[in-house]
């Protein structure tokens, strides 16, 4: 049986006024895909700035590898080995490609080096731009760079939010494709998405959000047949 | 009265007053009377300056200069013309009120630091022109000699009665400026300072009300001026410097931005405080400078404010049980029904696209919203919607394309124009007064239109309009189901609460087309289901409605039809249960490969 | 001639201007902040090196390493003051707070100073060079000199070092900062000890000719305002720009009589080309700038804030 990397308990965001999430527990195993699902509002993002520390929790617990991190601010948790890939990318703008990445290595000049030879290796139309400042990139691109940031300081975990928001059809499929590799390599990753097919194809369990408290979690098999998943979405 | 309720702090303070005035008048030296004068000049130009600071919000760096130009024009006058003090006050407001004038229009219409930026280079360009200027203003030693205080011929004696008088003018200026804040006009600016174009939505002119109060500033910095020069009989460009501008800040921020009261006392104290502590005398500008530091930081609404909420804390006030106001009915004034035969459509959309730096929000998008109807804009994150309700409320510009509201082009109108002609709106985050009640926050919708200095100034302690005003929106907030929580402030509110509240507002304009900025967002399960109720009812019998959400199953309890956005385009419209069905709106929402 | 003369004189006040400017942009950057008191942080820096230079009688250029690892501490003191306290609140509150920071300045030098101009101690000595014919002042030469290696400095700092990597990152999106690993507070404190130490080294160039006066500050902050208006609010090379061009404008106006003589024949030409009509004039034409572009002659520099 495989270790719980990522253990949340009850957890209650209140987000402004708003109790954006409201009792949800989640569990992810070390090298674990999950998928996230849930209509827009539903919760998701909230959760995932909770895990990396930009929201704090109202009450409940999250626990990295069994030590509740609850207190940590979010560069802590960012060191201790949780990548944050935010909805709507988010790169730094005047930064080249090559600094977004360098900036988030905490490693020394050689190893920084190699790791980001290794990043291009998994994106290679990032090398082809290493010297653009960011914000000239293409939606696609900032995407592919802002996962590559994430995954800079060799995560156990993988927050990504949205990531296909915003991209083409195609460029979903470039950018999702990418996730498996990723996975392989033993990072376990939580996948929140709106594009349920995509996300139940990657991810071998899902847990589906609906206002603030979970209202489906399982397999991902048997959640993509499930009728009342498309009935939370198109009311049909 | 409860020890902690505003009336009693104002009553504490009244009463401190009055012991200060008798000390003075009766036991006071000449120079303790003259610096007590120099207290009130102080007051009346830092009650001004609440106007512009405190009610419309904005940190202005030109009251000194007013007041200098006041004390200018006045001593010039008095020098060189021999005019007196009474005769030269319309010059002595007059310039400052043009100087304000001319340089409004184009100021404040700025941000923030460039507001400040601005007002700062004005005072600055005056000071050196006085400077200069040495033939009319005596350059930088000044002119000296200037006449006492005259008034209709009788010459004020300097002493007790340049105190009672100049304090006179203070008590009325104080209470000019209590009657301003205490009506509707103070709740619309409160709602400017929260979220300027939620007031433009209910139809205030924001521009306006910053124009009357910037104004009001310069006219009050004027007559302070005006005493100023001729209380200390020399006129100098050191009126003109910085301390005195830093002075009046420190003391509106002392007492409390919008609090008259707590603004007057932070004069005297101001004023006295390097009198009382001697080594002070030449540090006096540092201890300023530690008091605004260290009250921004501890008691960012003023000391006054502060000390009420101690009070508070020592003696919590028993919440009395509000009388319930009547409602007052309002006929809405326009036929909107659902039997009406639309000839044309109420909105009409051709073509509108809009981008964003890179990004294409809107991409020719074209749909009508006929009269009566309720239509459902939907679409996955990202895809223009509320873009689109900001171009029709008049928040941006279209890059290309035109908006018809009742077969008119309303494409170039602002906020505020589009709100009068009848198009109210909500928004995803609730933008609402905290401190105000609710009937308050709704009463504002109903004068919006009619706000004027006129009508403030003509109402007595019973304020008419807005006892009519409360009325009026008690019934909208019956309609919205929040009439048990009409007397409660805002802040105090749930979520779902407050967004009625907003909603009962935005109705409260009597609309006919009202648009709702995802209203399902935060709402529970049985919230959800009331308001798809309450909506249908109302908007049936009153207006039309165009509803934004990305929550379908919320909108089908209610909503005629529905038009689908993805990537700014239109992608389906129809009626509800098709547009469900379609393959391009499953496949926006869900992704390719789902099974209809 | 006169004309290189006075472009020299210009580079030099623009060099401390941009320092200025330059100061005021990273605060900026850092916390979308105005610091009010920039120009007052420059008058300290001024008189820190006279106080200094009471002590050791050293050339200026040995003091100025010591002014700036001063003023870099204050500035630290600075942020823990005026700044962090009011994180949460709108940034008015931070604009209120330097406002004060910057009377108290302002009045503490006169309180400890008193009111008198005094001067710093040269660079590297005064007097003149003899280059080409020309007499150039030494303290230009050296103030251009050394305004230049620091702005290099914090080039090569901001655009080659991973810790200039992080403060600008820091400054573009500070939440996504700290979700890479940046202590964002840690690196704001930092910046407003680099701004500082900028402004003191500015005030340091700047007191030898043209002396420090307590109440300067007012001068040098509209300075910086105007830099960066001109130049783009929020962009560096910008403040530098607009520092240069302010300085160049601030030696050629009153000179126009000189170099056009047919301006200096007119009766007027006293008052209308003396430095305070000169003052005028410029606040006149940023006036003009701020009303019809307020976003600054080359506009806003890229900076997206979620």
């Amino acid at each position: 049986m495989t270790a719980v990397l990522l253990d949340i308990e009850n957890a209650v965001i209140r987000y402004g006024d708003i109790t954006a999430v409201n009792g949800v527990g989640l569990s992810v195993a070390a090298g674990e895909a999950v998928a996230l699902l849930g209509a827009n509002g539903a919760g998701k993002s909230t959760l995932m700035k909770a895990i990396i520390g930009l929201l704090p929790l109202s009450s409940g617990r999250i626990a990295l590898a069994g030590e509740d991190i609850g207190r940590l601010r979010p560069d802590q948790r960012y060191r201790l080995g949780i990548g944050y890939c935010p909805e709507g990318r988010r790169v730094f703008p005047g930064l080249s490609v090559w600094e977004n990445l360098a900036v988030a290595s905490w490693d020394a000049a050689a190893l920084r080096s190699s790791r980001i030879d290794e990043i291009f290796a998994v994106f290679p139309v990032l090398a082809e731009r290493r010297a653009s400042p960011a914000w000239q990139l293409s939606g696609g691109q900032q995407q592919m760079l802002a996962i590559g940031r994430a995954l800079m300081n060799r995560p156990r975990l993988l927050l990504l939010d949205e990531p296909s928001l915003g991209l083409s059809p195609r460029l979903t499929d470039e950018v999702l494709s990418r996730i498996p590799t990723i996975a392989a390599g033993g990072t376990a990753i939580i996948l929140a998405e709106q594009n349920v097919v995509k996300a139940l194809q990657i991810c071998r369990r899902a847990t589906v959000l609906k206002i603030g408290t979970v209202a489906q979690s399982g397999p991902a098999g048997e959640l993509a047949d499930s009728p009342e998943m498309k009935a939370a979405f198109l009311g049909g | 009265m409860n020890l902690a309720s505003p009336r009693s702090v104002n009553l504490q303070l009244l009463i401190g007053g009055i012991v200060v005035a008798i000390y003075a008048l009766g036991f006071g030296t000449g120079y303790t009377q003259r610096v007590l004068s120099v207290a009130g000049i102080y007051a009346l130009m830092a009650i001004g300056y609440q106007f512009i600071f405190g009610y419309a919000g904005a940190i202005a760096l030109s009251q000194g200069a007013f007041m200098g130009l006041g004390a200018y024009v006045s001593g010039i006058l008095s020098v060189r013309y021999g005019i007196g003090f009474d005769a030269s006050l319309p010059f002595s407001l007059g310039l400052p009120l043009l100087v304000a004038f001319i340089v409004a229009v184009p100021v404040l219409r700025l941000q923030t630091h460039y507001f400040a930026l601005a007002t700062l280079i004005i005072s600055q360009i005056i000071l050196l022109i006085a400077i200069q200027w040495v033939d009319m203003t005596g350059g930088a030693n000044g002119i000296g000699g200037i006449h006492p205080l005259s008034l209709l011929g009788w010459n004020v004696p300097p002493g007790q009665a340049t105190l009672i008088l100049i304090w006179s003018v203070v008590a009325l200026g104080a209470a000019a400026a209590w009657q301003f804040g205490r009506g509707s006009l103070g709740q619309a600016y409160a709602l400017m300072r929260v979220n300027s174009v939620a007031a433009a939505s209910i139809g205030i002119d924001t521009a306006r009300l910053r124009l009357i109060a910037f104004l009001l500033s310069s006219a009050y910095a004027g007559l302070a001026g005006a005493f100023y020069v001729h209380a200390i009989r020399v006129i100098s460009p050191d009126v003109l410097e910085l301390p005195v501008m830093v002075t009046c800040l420190t003391i509106a921020v002392v007492g409390g931005r919008t609090r008259t009261a707590g603004i007057v006392t932070a004069a005297v104290l101001i004023i006295e405080l390097p009198e009382w502590f001697r080594f002070m005398q030449k540090y006096y500008l540092i201890a300023y400078g530690a008091i605004l530091l260290l009250v921004v930081i501890a008691a960012p609404e003023g000391l006054v404010e502060a000390w009420q909420r101690i009070l508070t804390r020592l003696r919590p006030a028993r919440v009395a049980a509000p009388s319930r106001i009547a409602p007052i009915a309002v006929s809405w004034g326009h036929a909107a029904g659902r039997g009406d035969v639309a000839e044309s459509p109420l909105l009409s959309l051709t073509e509108i696209r809009r981008h964003f730096g890179g990004v294409r929000a809107l991409d020719g998008v074209s749909f009508d919203v006929a009269a009566g109807e309720i239509l459902g804009l939907i679409g996955p994150n990202g895809s223009g919607k509320t873009t689109l309700v900001n171009i029709v409320s008049g928040i941006y510009r279209p890059d290309a394309g035109r908006v018809r509201f009742g077969g008119a082009d309303i494409t170039p109108l602002s906020p505020y124009e589009i709100a009068r002609l009848g198009i109210a709106r909500t928004f995803q985050t609730v933008a609402l007064v905290d401190a105000m009640s609710a009937l308050d926050n709704v009463a504002v919708a109903r004068g919006s239109g009619r706000l004027s200095l006129r009508q403030t100034f003509s109402v007595g302690i019973d304020d008419a309009h807005l006892a009519r005003r409360r009325g009026e929106a008690m019934g909208f907030l019956d309609l919205m189901g929040v009439a048990d929580d009409a007397a409660r402030p805002c802040g105090a509110l749930a979520y779902g609460l407050r967004r009625r509240v907003e909603v009962a507002r935005a109705l409260a304009t009597e609309p006919r087309l009202l648009l709702l900025d995802e209203p399902a967002t935060g709402l529970n399960q049985s919230e959800q289901e009331d308001f798809a109720r309450r909506m249908a009812a109302i908007v049936r019998a009153r207006c039309t409605l165009l509803v934004i959400e990305h929550n379908i199953p919320f909108l089908n309890a209610f909503v005629d039809r529905l038009v689908c956005l993805d990537y700014g385009r239109v992608i389906a419209q129809g009626d509800v249960a098709s547009v469900q069905r379609d393959a391009r709106v499953i496949e926006a929402y869900l992704g390719r490969g789902v099974v209809p | 001639m006169i004309t290189l003369q006075l472009l020299i004189d210009a580079l030099a006040i623009g060099a401390a201007y941009s320092l200025v400017a330059l100061g005021f942009v990273l605060i900026l950057n850092a916390t979308s902040a105005v610091n009010f008191s920039q120009g007052d942080l420059v008058m300290l820096g001024g008189f820190v090196a006279v106080a200094l230079a009471a002590y050791l009688p050293v050339p200026g250029i040995v003091l100025l390493p010591l002014v700036l690892v001063i003023m870099a501490g204050l500035g630290l003191v600075f942020s823990a003051v005026a700044y962090f306290p009011l994180r949460r609140r709108p940034p008015e509150a931070v604009f209120i707070s330097t406002i004060a920071v910057g009377i108290i300045l302002q009045n503490g030098a006169n309180a400890v100073f008193g009111p008198e101009p005094q001067a710093a101690p040269a660079l590297l000595g005064s007097g003149e060079v003899e280059l080409g014919g020309l007499s150039i002042g030494r303290q230009s030469l050296a103030v251009i000199a050394t305004a230049i290696v620091l702005i290099l400095a914090l080039r090569w700092l901001l655009g080659g070092t991973q810790f200039g990597r992080r403060l600008r990152a820091t400054a573009q999106d500070p939440d996504m900062a700290a979700a890479v690993g940046i202590p964002v507070s840690a690196m704001i404190a930092i910046t407003f000890a680099l701004a500082t130490a900028l402004a003191g080294a500015a005030g340091a160039l700047l007191a030898h000719n043209f002396f420090v006066t307590p109440t300067d500050g007012t001068n040098y902050i509209l300075k910086a305002y105007i830099a960066v208006t001109i130049g783009g609010w929020g962009s560096i090379p910008g403040a530098v720009a607009g520092a240069g061009l302010i300085a160049i404008f601030e030696v050629i106006y009153p000179a126009l009589p000189i170099l056009v003589p047919a301006l200096g024949r007119v009766d007027w030409s006293g008052i209308a080309f003396s430095q305070t009509t000169s003052t005028i004039v410029l606040d006149a034409i940023i006036l003009l700038i701020l009303l019809v572009r307020p976003q600054g002659l080359f506009g806003e520099a890229v900076r997206q804030r979620p």
